[in-house]
């Protein structure tokens, strides 16, 4: 009990310094770290010994209660890497038991793990035991040994193992079918070297400049072709060297024993160059591929930003992660409480099946990595990564796993867990923004419901006042009420019951056009029958007015919907009607303009202030009352013109007109003119035939 | 309930013996037994749909129907008027409106019934001469193509009640041809174009808008 105590307080005492500590490294003793908390490195590759050194490392640092971090140096999950699998495998183990698990780029082993041992503050690096390959520790100490010999203030523990299981260097061409193409690219490099040094040799030159062609040889191919081929080529090196340059030459022998010496130099130079070009490559490579994923991921992030809509986004992110990644991606995007469905319009090839739908929904639910390759529902054809977000899941991404190991690679795995962060952060966006444009609507909506509200009570309440007024003084006194005044009485029912009509009708219209419930029901139709038919209905208002009707001769057919056009000029003659004198006359006219058909109402009215024309399509909006009567409309008229028009594709406008006046004027697309009708020509009489 | 009590105050003024019913079931065993010289018919029933009763009144009785519906069904009045109903009126509307249309349709039916059609037709300074075939515009005899004349003669027979488009391609083209209403606008635009002196303001071929045309009768045609 009180052992236990000490040792709580102790650690407390080592956290509290830990925390104290600066985090950059003393400046007097540069590199050297002063950690107080433990923290494990663990190196794996792809040997079965390292599963074994994996738990033995959890079980340590569980019981130091230590963070512990398993590195792989090596290739990072090139499709030819064999020992991928096997390393996958090793670091998904490390991460199920908590580990943090990073890949470093290949080279110098050692000399990677223990910088990167430094700079993450690494108290004790564990390893499994290298094995029996004897043959290695001729030409450089085991990695174990340079571990140890190296690790400064760092421990080392080697966790004993049946066979070489240290982590290995794995260059990039390294393990799977031997290429040829590399090793024939070498030859040719050592014939050019040779053809070099037979030059320098003509030249007279000394035997040092010889080798010095053949080194270059083997730099350029490990420079170009990477270490194996830089290998072969030290070795050919040697020999050609021998067969060609050393006495007797053209033959392997050697009479003078001080060439073993050059021989031997030159393949440990050999050697090394190739090492060292090899490592250089590789970081370069790794440069280039690290480079690529930012490039990648910047790209999408922009694409991303510029695309609004949930589908648009889901749309793009599948399209450009398909092809960043090589395989086959889906966004999953729960419906209107729905189950979770493809978002994309693409259809990405990847099955939506049982399994997939399970994983998808597993995913969404838990907000975890399943899917292929892991060890929850691993029989669905694609890794399912959650699209996180703060307030939760919004979505998953499913990535084609054709090769699932890979795809768990930690490497690429981080990569794709980028991406997905990216897409869900863009969904995000979007939705929040929606929110907003939502928000704004209903603020606007709210706006316009208190002004229908206001108006059409006021509009309701003035005619239905009238109406019952006229009609209640009728039933109380009818008889006592002189007969012109009783005329009077019910003319004003009638009118204000008609005006009562009117304004249902208007709101209905708007109200249907709003909600997209009317839709127009299009046919073709001729210019002149719409003018006709719209001042037919409006006869009675009209009797009394001068109106003159131009419909310009042979113009196309419209196709439209004919009654809610008919409306629009209905609407339109009967403001003219109302905003004019009555001796004044009004002009409807109608032309065919470059593409357009061009029908005007005009009148002899006041005309339209420029306010007034900029808000004269407003909703329930009305200028200073200036109609003949002294009445005022509703506010409705126009705007179910202004609405009627866009649901055509047609616009319209309203200007003054010349001499005083207002004319609007709307525009109508003359589409595709259908066939023409057949025409009998025969110009009879009216014989029938 | 309020329409009913002012169709028939007025109708009672005009002379007419109205027979009322609430349903469409009531007013089908009421025709039954005091079979209708005319039928005024909303469209909108509390207990089924206006057009089952035209079907139904149409197999037994030639006898108008003019149908009362509310703006913006222009399908329903043409799927009305394409069963049987002789017209139709839009609420709200004035009883001089409704008179006319009754008293249209009565005359319609009694020309009809007379099994003979007048030897011609008149209204304002249009003319058609049926027994010779030809028509005059004050006076001024028109040269019709044949197509244009069978149009003409098809709304004079009909005059004073809307034909939709389709009885008009039914009757002008013959029941197998196009079923496209732009035969009928392209051709009563042409025939309006000679018989009409400013065809973008009629006076005698009207167009209802989405339903068809009328030919004007006589002047007292409320339009």
């Amino acid at each position: 009990m009180l052992v236990a105590l000490r040792e709580i307080a102790l650690r407390y005492a080592a956290d509290r310094l830990n925390n104290q500590m600066p985090d950059e490294p003393d400046a007097r003793h540069p590199g050297v770290n002063w950690p107080t908390v433990e923290h494990l490195l663990v190196c794996v590759g792809p040997s079965p010994t390292s599963a074994r050194v994996v738990r033995t490392a959890s079980r340590m640092a569980h019981s130091l209660r230590a963070r512990w971090t398993v590195v792989h140096v090596g290739s990072t999950g090139g499709a030819a890497d064999a020992g991928a699998n096997g390393v996958s495998h090793h670091l998904q183990l490390a991460e199920s038991l908590g580990a943090e698990a990073v890949v470093l780029p290949g080279g110098d082993v050692a000399l990677e793990v223990l910088e990167f041992a430094r700079s993450h503050g690494i108290t004790k690096i564990v390893i499994g035991k290298t094995g029996t390959r004897r043959w290695r520790h001729g030409l450089s100490r085991s990695l174990v040994d340079q571990l140890i010999a190296d690790s400064g203030d760092i421990d080392v523990y080697v966790i004993r193992g049946t066979e070489d299981a240290s982590a290995k260097t794995a260059s990039i061409e390294g393990g799977g079918p031997v290429r040829l193409r590399p090793y024939l690219g070498a030859g040719t490099a050592l014939m050019l070297g040779t053809g070099l040094a037979w030059a320098f040799d003509m030249l007279g030159f000394h035997e040092a400049e010889l080798v010095s062609a053949y080194l270059l040889a083997v730099t350029a191919v490990a420079v170009r072709l990477g270490r194996g081929p830089a290998v072969f080529a030290s070795f050919g090196a040697v020999l050609l060297f021998n067969f060609f340059f050393t006495s007797p030459r053209f033959t392997f022998e050697v009479h003078d024993t001080g060439y073993l010496i050059t021989f031997g130099v030159m393949l440990v130079i050999g050697l090394m160059i190739s090492t060292l070009t090899a490592r250089i490559r590789d970081h370069a490579i790794a440069t280039r591929e690290r480079e690529r994923r930012t490039e990648q991921l910047c790209q999408l992030s922009q694409d991303l930003s510029a695309t609004t809509g949930q589908l648009q986004i889901a749309h793009v992110a599948e399209k450009r992660l398909s092809g960043l990644l090589d395989r086959e991606v889906s966004i999953l995007l729960p419906g209107e409480r729905g189950p979770l469905r493809p978002a994309g319009t693409s259809s990405t090839g990847l099955p939506w099946n049982q399994e997939m739908q399970s994983a998808a929904a597993w995913v969404y639910d838990h907000g975890r990595i399943a899917g292929a390759g892991t060890e929850t529902h691993a029989n669905a054809p694609a890794l399912c990564l959650p699209l996180s977000t703060p307030e939760g899941v919004i979505g998953v991404m499913a990535v084609r796993a054709s090769d699932p190991d890979l795809l768990l690679y930690p490497d690429r795995r981080r990569l794709i867990e980028t991406f997905a962060a990216q897409v869900a952060l863009a969904l995000q966006r979007n939705r929040l923004s929606e929110q907003v444009h939502r928000t704004l609507a209903e603020a606007e909506n709210e706006r316009l419901r208190n002004a229908v509200l206001s108006s059409v009570s006021h509009d309701f309440r003035t005619p239905l006042a009238a109406i019952s007024g006229a009609s209640s003084s009728l039933l109380d006194a009818g008889d006592r009420i002189d007969p012109g005044e009783r005329a009077a009485l019910l003319a004003s029912i009638y009118e204000e019951a008609d005006r009562l009509a009117r304004l249902v009708d208007n709101l209905l219209h708007m109200t249907k056009l709003e909600s997209g419930q009317l839709q127009p029901k299009r046919e073709w139709n001729v210019v002149e029958d719409l003018v006709g038919s719209s001042l037919t209905r409006l006869g009675r208002q009209l009797a009394t007015r001068e109106v003159t009707a131009t419909v310009g001769s042979d113009l196309p057919l419209v196709y439209i919907d004919g009654v809610m056009v008919e409306l629009v000029l209905i609407n339109l003659l009967d403001n003219a009607a109302k905003y004019s004198a009555p001796e004044t006359s009004i002009e409807v006219e109608a032309e065919a303009t470059d593409g357009w058909i061009e029908i005007s109402v005009a009148d002899r009215g006041p005309g339209l202030t420029p306010e007034e024309k900029g808000r004269a399509f407003e909703k329930f909006y009305r200028g200073p009352v200036r109609r003949t009567d002294g009445s005022r409309g509703a506010g409705l008229g126009l705007p179910i013109c202004q609405a009627i028009i866009q649901l055509h594709g047609g616009r319209i406008h309203v200007e003054d007109r010349r001499g005083g006046g207002a004319r609007f004027v709307i525009g109508l697309a003359i589409e595709v003119q259908p066939p023409p009708i057949p025409v009998p020509t025969a110009e009879t009489t009216s014989e029938a035939p | 309930m309020p329409i009913r009590r002012f169709l028939r105050a007025t109708l009672s003024g005009s002379d007419y013996r109205v027979v009322e019913a609430e349903t469409a079931a009531e007013g089908m065993s009421r025709a039954t037994n005091e079979p209708p010289d005319l039928m005024v018919l909303d469209l909108g029933l509390p207990d089924g749909d206006g057009l089952q009763v035209i079907d139904w009144f149409r197999d037994w009785s030639s006898a108008p129907i003019i149908v009362l519906s509310a703006r913006g069904q222009e399908r329903d009045k043409v799927a009305a008027l394409d069963r049987g109903a002789d017209d139709y009126l839009t609420k709200p509307f004035g009883v001089g409106e409704l008179q006319a249309r009754i008293r249209v349709a009565l005359r319609n039916r009694a020309r009809r019934d007379s099994g003979e059609n007048e030897p011609a037709f008149e209204v304002g300074d249009l003319r058609v001469d049926l027994a010779r075939r030809r028509a005059f515009l004050a006076g001024v005899h028109l040269s019709l193509t044949p197509l244009e004349y069978r149009l003409l003669v098809t709304l004079v027979r009909h005059a004073g009640k809307v034909l939709t488009h389709g009885f008009i391609l039914r009757e002008v083209w013959g029941p197998n041809h196009s079923d496209d209403p732009r035969y009928v606008r392209v051709f009563v635009a042409n025939l309006r174009r000679r018989i009409e002196p400013n065809p973008a303001r009629p006076r005698y071929l009207l167009t209802e808008q989405g339903v068809g045309y009328r030919l004007v009768d006589h002047a007292d045609d409320a339009s």
